[in-house]
Formats: structure tokens, sequence, C-alpha cells
């Protein structure tokens, strides 16, 4: 179908071969080039910011004494990642709205004049974004760092106790390499992903005002879908075609990388 | 053990920073179930963080008059239901499938799962099939390509390899078939992995809002999710404020408390709170299968 002109009233055994023909329209297009831009900014920003900070909280985590206390917290940060962004999108436009609670404290606090229209401003969308993010997964991502530091010996940390290491040089030194390969796994499915960069938020999160900048590849094609344009059919389907071939073969690379490294591969 | 001046500094710390981290996870929540149970006029004045303060349910009689709403809840609550329980049979019976040495073409259907997990056609594919089958406008699109999914099925296998291979064949020995041993035997001894299975697929069924988006030109035939995510983008708010009875003094009243914004709170709060009632209980669930699924990649 990606190399067809793809007509749905014939379907597909009717419409015309007309070879790479899609993908020369896919590359020309300005959409397209808007698009994977997006898509490798907003990656990349998670892939800098998202990324690190489970990381940080499960050693602070760890670090907790009171296990009720630490229970407590980690049954309710892994909470938002279970309700959709649909709704986590109406959340955050509610509380970012110009009645909302951040405009009335900020206003309060004389910090600004006049409500700022949060989900308007491209200056700020990308915080927005990144920032919602870490409110959806960072807790439930803590669970695999979690997992992977009840697995290393009591042993070890006795030992470092009476080497004299305190409980800073033991995080550093003993749950810090400990847990390094999750890290690395991790990591890599994260690089491979990169051209994932949040579907169901930007959908959810985006408006008109931003469209320029939030505009990523999976919600281009989706809109090629929903536009109801006949004619943008095969060209979508290229373009998710073209994304799925680079994921395969970024995760192919990647976990060949990873075997490299560490003589076992995730598949 | 003794603590250092330094440790404990720390720890006061550690416990302010992951608490204020826990309220900035809980409280939008909040805020959002307070905001639904007041007065729309009087909640655009702001100034409610923790409780309404003009109470009212108004907002939420409304939208249980609608009978739009009432219809995509139901089709939510089917799909849940069915999808998920249907699904966790369909990825038992594959799962055991699979796990049987002697399935001809073993290898074939091995990779008929691996295969999906890394590479998809994407989203317009999966469309036109859906319409070559007739799925379009079809509340049975919400169930049937759901109910195989590779990473239940996984997580499955590896249940089910677990359990002793002396059990099955005395099962067989007293003449039992693959079937009653499925029944009878296999599916009681997963239940805790299925139970998982169940979870999982029922809140993944319940936040889907892409099919309903792609697949029901009918809004009739939407999920909770997707009729919330086209009145959140303000698409389709119009059709809530056609009051029947706008002409009398009455509605004219009822619709100056109501206003578009506790409209949506109320929508919210009715979306999320499955998820909510089910998660205390849930959650061990949840998070056995997220480390039985981050074992195996």
């Amino acid at each position: 179908m990606v190399f067809q002109r793809y007509d749905p009233v014939s379907g597909f055994m009717g419409s015309k071969w007309v070879g790479f023909e899609n993908f020369r329209r896919v590359f020309s297009s300005p959409v397209f080039g808007r698009a994977l831009r997006n898509t490798l900014i907003i990656s990349g920003l998670k892939l800098l910011i998202t990324f690190p900070m489970p990381i940080i909280f499960s050693l602070m985590i760890n670090e907790l004494r009171n296990t009720r206390f630490k229970k407590t917290i980690q049954t309710i940060i892994y909470l938002p990642n279970f309700v959709s962004w649909v709704i986590v999108a109406g959340i955050w436009y509610s509380l970012l709205s110009t009645e909302g609670i951040v405009n009335q404290i900020l206003l309060n606090l004389k910090i600004i004049e006049n409500p700022v229209l949060f989900m308007q401003r491209k200056d700020l969308f990308y915080g927005i974004i990144v920032f919602t993010e870490l409110w959806k997964s960072l807790g439930y991502n803590t669970i695999f760092y979690m997992a992977a530091i009840t697995t290393i010996p009591v042993e070890n940390y006795e030992a470092a106790m009476i080497d004299g290491a305190n409980r800073w040089k033991q995080a550093l030194y003993i749950t810090l390499p400990g847990i390094s390969s999750t890290i690395a796994l991790l990591f890599i499915m994260q690089v491979s992903g990169i051209l994932n960069a949040g579907f169901d938020q930007m959908w959810t999160m985006s408006n008109l005002a931003v469209r320029d900048i939030a505009d990523i590849l999976d919600t281009a094609v989706l809109r090629t879908l929903t536009s109801g344009s006949v004619d943008d059919l095969s060209i979508g389907a290229a373009l998710g075609m073209f994304k799925s071939v680079v994921g395969l073969l970024l995760f192919i690379i990647t976990n060949w990388v990873f075997k490299k490294c560490n003589q076992e591969s995730f598949v | 053990m003794k603590l250092t001046r330094g440790e404990k500094i720390f720890q006061a710390f550690n416990v302010a920073i992951l608490t204020s981290f826990a309220i900035l996870c809980i409280y939008p929540f909040i805020y959002v179930i307070a905001l639904s149970f007041n007065n729309g006029m009087d909640a655009m004045r702001g100034g409610i963080y923790l409780f309404p303060r003009k109470f009212t349910v108004e907002n939420y009689t409304r939208l249980f008059e609608d009978r739009r709403l009432i219809g995509s809840f139901l089709i939510s609550v089917f799909r849940t239901v069915v999808g998920a329980t249907l699904g966790a049979l369909v990825n038992a019976m594959f799962a055991y499938g699979i796990s049987k040495s002697d399935l001809p073409f073993r290898k074939f259907f091995n990779w008929m799962i691996i295969i999906p997990m890394y590479f998809g056609g994407g989203i317009i594919p999966y469309f036109l099939v859906c319409k070559a089958l007739g799925l379009t406008n079809n509340v049975l699109v919400y169930v049937i390509p759901w109910l195989a999914t590779p990473f239940y099925i996984m997580l499955l296998r590896i249940n089910i390899k677990e359990l002793p291979e002396s059990l099955e064949e005395s099962a067989y020995i007293d003449g039992a078939g693959y079937g009653r041993i499925f029944f009878r035997i296999i599916l009681p001894l997963c239940l805790p992995a299925l139970a998982t299975v169940i979870l999982l697929g029922g809140i993944a069924h319940w936040n889907d809002w892409l099919d309903g988006t792609i697949m029901m030109s009918n809004s009739r035939l939407w999920p909770m999710q997707t009729l919330l995510l086209h009145i959140l983008q303000g698409t389709d708010m119009m059709s809530f404020f056609k009051e029947r009875n706008l002409s009398t003094a009455g509605g004219m009243i009822r619709k100056i408390r109501i206003t578009p914004e506790s409209l949506k709170m109320a929508m919210l709060v009715i979306t999320v709170l499955p998820i909510f009632m089910i998660y205390p209980f849930a959650q061990r669930y949840f998070i056995r299968g997220i480390m039985i699924g981050s074992i195996k990649g």
C-alpha cells in the first residue's frame, strides 16, 4: 500500500502502483521535516531529563528508613501512571488555566501581574511536556530500579559498613554499580525508541497555538487519517512505515551494541 | 545504628522532597474532584483548593441526563470487562500452546508474537484492515484486535513453564485431554498471573481513546475516553449545552450555574474513578506484572 496511490474505493487490488513516489513526497514535504525535528527534540529532552530522574528517586526512596512511609510514598507516586493521557491532559489544562490554581498562586505571590496562558505559550510548551511526563511516569519508572536494588546482596553493605563507608558512600559505590546493568538496559531501550516522542501525550496535550512545535511523526500520521483527505492515506502510511523501519533498525543496532558490551541480548 | 549529623540532615531533606513529590502526584486529583462538586459559576472566581465552596452535585446529574454519556460509559464498561477477560483467556491458550515443545509450527507461532512486539505497520494499515473486516463503526473493534497481546502471552508462558510437568503427566494418564488439562489444571494454577493480565488489560481497555477516534465515525459508539478527549479539546462542548428547556426560566438559571469547565471536571472524575477504585487492590498485581515483564526485556 505504501507503494501505491491508494484509493479507498477501488481498494488495495485496484489502486495504482507508484513505486517510491509516496516516500519521495513524504521526505520533500515540510510537515515531515517539522515532525522529525520536533520528535527528536522532544525525545532528546526526555532522554536528558526524564531518564535520569527515576534513578535519583529510587536511590532516595531506598534511603528511607520507615517502611510504612516508604510503602505509602511508592503507592502514591505510581498512581498517575495508571490514568490515561486524556485524563492527565484534562487535569493539567485545568490546573494551568487562567482561573487555575497555578495562576492563582503566582498572582497571589505577586510573581506575575496577569494570568499566564500556559498552554498557548510556545516557549513554555516543552517545559510543560517534560514536566507532565515526569509527573506521570517518574514514580512508575522507579519500580525497575527498586527491583534491581533488592537483588543486591546485603553482605556487600555489611562489608562496606565495616570498612567505614557511610550511607552516601554506600549508595555511590554499592547501590549505583549494583543497578548499572538495569540503567544500561533501560537507556538503550530509550535510545532505540527515540522516534517515539510520546504519541498519546502529544495528541492530547497539544493545541493549535503550539502545533508548529508539537507536531511529531505519530501525530502527523494520525492527522492524515482524521483529516479525511483521501489522497493523504498513502502518505500517512508511508510515514508510518518509515518510522517503523527506522525504529526496528535502531532497535537492532542498540541490541547489538548491548550484546557487545554485556554478552547478553534482550530478545 | 546511629546517624551522623550530616545523615540526619540528609534524611530530613530526603523525606521532605519525596513527600512533596507524592503530594504533587495526588493533589491535582483532589483539585479536580473539589471543582467537580462546586457550583460552576462560583468556581470561576477561583480560590477552590481542597474542598468545594458551594457544594452541588448538579454537574453530575446534568452529565447523567445525557444519553450519549451513558452510552459511552456502557461501551467502556463492556470493552473493559469483555475485552479483558476474553483477552486473558485467549492469551493463556496461546501461552499454553507454545509452551508445548511438540506443538507443530511452534517456531512460527513464536515469531508471530515476537515480531509485533518490535515492528508494526502503523495505524493507517491497522485502520484499513479493520475497515476491510467490517469492524469500523462496530463495537467488536474494541475487543477483537486486542485479544492477543504479545507481552501478556510472554508473561503467562513464563508462569506456565514454571509449573511442574509431572502434574500434567499424571492428569494425562488419568485420561484428561489438553482441553481439560488447560481448564482444570493450568488456569487455576495460573490465577495470580491471570489476575495480573486481566487487570493490566482492563486498565489498557479503559484508558484507550485511539480506537474510538480512528474507527468510529459514529460518536454514539465512542468509549468514555474518546468522548472526554473531544469535550476537552472543545470540539464537542456545544452538544452538552443544547438544553432541551432553554426557553424556560429554570433552564436559563440552570445553564448559568453549570459551566463547561465544571462539566469537564465532573466528566474527568467519572472517567478516572474506576481506576481509583481498583488501584488499592490491584497495585501488587500491576507491580508483579511489570517485574516479570522486565526480566524478559
